[in-house]
């Protein structure tokens, strides 16, 4: 399972299933965006774990009358409220990444969007309307951690699919037209 | 007696009354927040099938219980 939960590329993945899959179809990989896309949300989660830490040693500064002002249920609730919001952050950054996937099966390419609370896309097209794949690996973080954009054209009627950020993508790139070179032959 | 609770919040215990007052209606909100997260969570688990389900599923009710028993609390404390 810790495979499934941090895992940006899954070959052959056995316990994942779409909705709408057809009893004949095979997952044959899963890309999410690479891992190091999460740093920033990462990031502003500790510092957000330990702002009651700094924000109660600057307040022990203040005067007693001060610092007497503030009673100590309402302290706790504000702690504790900074801290469910916290975990409430990092949960649905996760979600977001680990949710939003790119699948190639047998059949098709699958890419499943979800953006905030709300907003929910789901893109298929065959593998046999795939016409071009490329791939862009641009920027500084991109080059040292080897991640980027592969860039699908399809005849379907989503023209394009566009895998963002997927690590290794020159290999995504390689795999999609490894398969579709196999189903034209 | 409104004006007079609007006279008393720039009274430090006033001020303090109105803080408790303002993130009890902040929790609330949350609490909407962490019940549509809760429901999102069931979508995304129906949209894509993993071990991890009910993992997600579990920590969003346990993350909504949270909100809740917060609100209860600040209700019944402040």
């Amino acid at each position: 399972m810790l495979k499934t939960l941090f895992c940006a590329l899954l070959e052959s993945p056995k316990n994942i299933a779409f909705d709408g899959e057809d009893n004949d179809e095979k997952i044959l990989y899963v890309f999410r965006r690479s891992m190091i896309t999460n740093i920033d949300w990462m990031i502003v989660t500790f510092f957000l774990l330990f702002t009651p830490t700094v924000a109660s040693i600057i307040f022990s500064f203040a005067s007693p009358e001060t610092q007497n002002l503030i009673p100590t249920r309402l302290t706790f609730v504000l702690n504790f409220f900074w801290y469910l919001f916290t975990l409430g952050y990092a949960f649905q950054n996760f979600i977001n990444w680990f949710f939003n996937v790119y699948i190639i099966t047998n059949k098709r390419i699958f890419d499943l969007d979800f953006v905030g609370f709300l907003y929910k896309n789901i893109s298929e097209a065959p593998l046999s309307n795939i016409e071009d794949v490329t791939s862009t690996v641009s920027g500084t973080l991109r080059i040292i951690f080897n991640y980027g954009t592969v860039n699908i054209q399809t005849a379907a009627e989503q023209r394009e699919f566009d895998f963002t950020d997927v690590p290794r993508p020159s290999m995504v790139r390689d795999i999609i037209s490894d398969i579709i070179a196999d189903l034209n032959s | 007696m409104i004006s007079n609770y609007i006279i008393n919040i720039f009274t430090p215990t006033g001020f303090v009354d109105f803080i408790g007052l303002l993130i009890i209606v902040l929790e609330l909100l949350y609490l909407f927040v962490s019940f549509i997260i809760m429901r999102e969570v069931a979508l995304m688990n129906r949209s894509l099938k993993t071990d991890a389900a009910k993992l997600f599923t579990v920590s969003a009710f346990i993350h909504f219980m949270l909100a809740l028993i917060l609100l209860v609390i600040s209700i019944a404390t402040l």
